[in-house]
């Protein structure tokens, strides 16, 4: 009676460790794997950006007016390949109803006419997040836009690796700036 | 037997020596009395006691190692991170291995052990993601924890555990609203398929100690889910139905409380009664206003049996509370009819007729005439019976009942002054009349 429940307990166990473990597994891939692009910020809304612990981000690709595949309706998964432009950053190039070959694309949603990003959110530590908003406000306006994430892409995941401002990791610009 | 109620035996027994100092006891019968109640007086307070303190230290524990790792340390590098994030999850499932081995026996032990584990799941999940900006939706990381979670609740038979897998159903229900889920579109019906999988577990609760706290607990999470779902639902399927199906649903409620568990304890009635009621009692209110039964879309929308996939299974859920709460009442009426008040049960198949009514007239005055009057006999019904068997609260119940609805029609702005007028005659002539009888009947005998 005992040892059934221990067995399948060492079953329950290992899924929940393997939940976490796999999340892991993926993006431990993406970061060593993936290629870099950049993507730059949008303007952002004041009221908006900032929520707590993270930055709410958007971006200039998401407001880029694509031609879905046929037959895509709104919020359908889809895949997407970026090109560079000329100063560096990330624009879309094609957007695909089954996956590319190759590694280099992400998997997104549509909207309508663009193409929503599966990366909207960038963490920061408790203690850094009023300095970190103030910091991403500063540099994500209209004339002022020194904002733009690097982030891994393999096989369709997108892993956030950093939010730059004014050519800095957000760690080093907070540090730069603290005064 | 009805199942002890400790302030009442605590009671009786302190007042034993007065009773034998009067000579209403003898001696020997009030010692007979003590030894009958003696045996399970001391000892269960001490274990409720215990059961709560570890249930809440083991919540208290999970939630403070949450709030300490979820600081977000970012000096420290990815790997002692998740090392960090997996060690609570580690650490919670060496203890409920030592538990399934050496405390199984024991129901804090296993509580503390399901809770513990069930909070380090999601843990674990949410810093792995915050460390790796893992964005992903709150909808799939609930319904991922709820379903890693749902084995630990049975293996450690947990009333807190299945608690909190019922209110995270919820919660997956509301924050996946509109949402695809397994191709499946819209996906709230599914809500339904991740409840009934932990309705085993509940049972098994019931059959322990249907009359206990933790079975209350699961009781009233279970119920919450399923009125959100129900709620979920009723957008789905036949949408004007909502009346009838809440009708059920709070029809359920009451008859849960009142039938099964009408041993609840000596002196109270079980809490679901007192839900029942005010369910019952709101919703009937409400549907007595001739402006909750005008709808425009009578005519245009709404069939009751639509004719595409999610559309259809949403009508037969809606359907089949109605049938359950009638086939409750049924079954009520054949066992319990002297000792249960089943005139709150007849508001399921009322309210299927008034909406009969509403959607092949498409006019609102009958069937509000009928919630009216089903509202009234209800009142003296329960009034009637409350004085028959002397029960003040249930006398002053059914006079609440009526109150409220003479409330109800005075604010009724769709009733002429006329209309409204003999309404009120009409009631409180009632009132009188019906006092005025019942206590004549209460002096003669």
């Amino acid at each position: 009676m005992k040892h059934w429940r221990l067995f399948v307990f060492g079953l329950v166990g290992l899924a929940q460790l393997a939940v976490p473990a796999s999340l892991i597994w993926k993006r431990e891939q993406t970061l060593r794997h993936g290629s870099v692009w950049k993507f730059r910020t949008a303007p952002v809304d004041p009221v908006d950006a900032f929520r707590g612990r993270y930055v709410a981000l958007q971006f200039d690709v998401e407001t880029q007016e694509i031609s879905p595949p046929p037959d895509a309706g709104s919020g359908q998964t889809v895949f997407v390949t970026m090109r560079q432009n000329a100063e560096g950053f990330a624009e879309i190039d094609q957007v695909l109803a089954s996956p590319p070959p190759g590694d280099d694309f992400i998997e997104a949603k549509l909207a309508g006419k663009t193409v929503s990003l599966p990366f909207d959110k960038y963490w920061v530590n408790e203690r850094d997040a009023p300095a970190a908003e103030a910091a991403y406000l500063a540099q994500s306006r209209r004339d002022k836009r020194n904002a733009f994430v690097t982030v891994r892409v393999f096989r369709g995941d997108a892993a956030l690796e950093q939010l730059n401002l004014d050519g800095l990791p957000l760690g080093d610009y907070l540090r730069a700036n603290a005064k | 037997m009805r199942s002890a109620d400790r302030s009442g035996i605590r009671w009786l027994l302190a007042e034993l020596p007065d009773l034998v100092a009067s000579g209403t006891l003898s001696a020997e019968n009030a010692e007979a009395l003590r030894q009958h109640y003696a045996t399970d007086v001391p000892t269960e307070p001490s274990r409720i006691g215990f059961v709560l303190s570890a249930i809440l230290g083991s919540l208290l524990v999970g939630a403070g190692i949450i709030l300490l790792v979820a600081h977000n340390w970012d000096f420290l590098s990815r790997a002692v991170r998740c090392a960090i994030a997996l060690a609570p999850l580690v650490l919670s499932q060496a203890f409920a291995i030592f538990v399934l081995l050496r405390r199984n026996a024991s129901a804090p032990w296993r509580e503390t052990a399901g809770i513990l584990n069930v909070a380090a799941i999601g843990t674990a999940i949410a810093l792995i993601s915050q460390t790796y900006q893992i964005q992903g939706d709150f909808a799939r990381f609930i319904l991922v924890w709820m379903l890693l979670a749902l084995p630990v609740v049975y293996l450690f038979r947990t009333s807190v555990g299945l608690s909190i897998y019922f209110v995270g159903a919820t919660i997956w229900v509301l924050s996946s609203k509109g949402n695809a889920f397994l191709n499946a579109r819209p996906n709230d019906l599914w809500a339904w398929l991740l409840l009934a999988l932990g309705v085993p577990a509940f049972i098994a609760r019931w059959r322990e100690n249907r009359d206990g706290y933790g079975t209350l607990l699961c009781l009233t999470a279970l119920a919450v889910a399923a009125a959100f779902s129900l709620g979920q639902t009723d957008e789905i399927g036949a949408q004007s139905f909502w009346r009838c199906s809440f009708a059920g649903f709070w029809t359920v409620v009451y008859l849960i409380g009142a039938v099964p568990l009408k041993d609840w304890r000596a002196t109270r009635p079980h809490p679901f009664v007192a839900a029942g009621w005010i369910g019952i009692l709101s919703l009937a209110i409400f549907l007595s206003f001739q402006d909750t039964w005008r709808s425009r879309q009578w005519q245009n929308a709404v069939d009751l049996i639509p004719r595409h996939y999610p559309d259809m299974l949403a009508a037969g859920i809606q359907i089949a509370w109605i049938l359950t709460a009638i086939l409750f009442a049924a079954y009520a009426l054949w066992k319990d009819r002297s000792r249960v008040n089943l005139a709150p049960a007849a508001f399921a198949p009322i309210a299927v007729i008034a909406w009969a009514i509403a959607k092949r007239t498409g006019a609102p005055l009958i069937p509000s005439l009928l919630l009216n009057l089903f509202t009234l006999l209800l009142g003296v019904f329960t009034l009637l019976r409350g004085i028959r068997a002397g029960r003040v609260y249930e006398a002053n119940l059914g006079m609440l009942v009526i109150a409220i609805l003479a409330i109800a029609r005075f604010f009724d702005s769709d009733l002429e002054f006329v209309v409204r007028g003999i309404a009120f005659i009409a009631i409180g002539l009632g009132f009188l009349v019906t006092n005025l009888v019942v206590f004549k009947r209460r002096a003669r005998t």
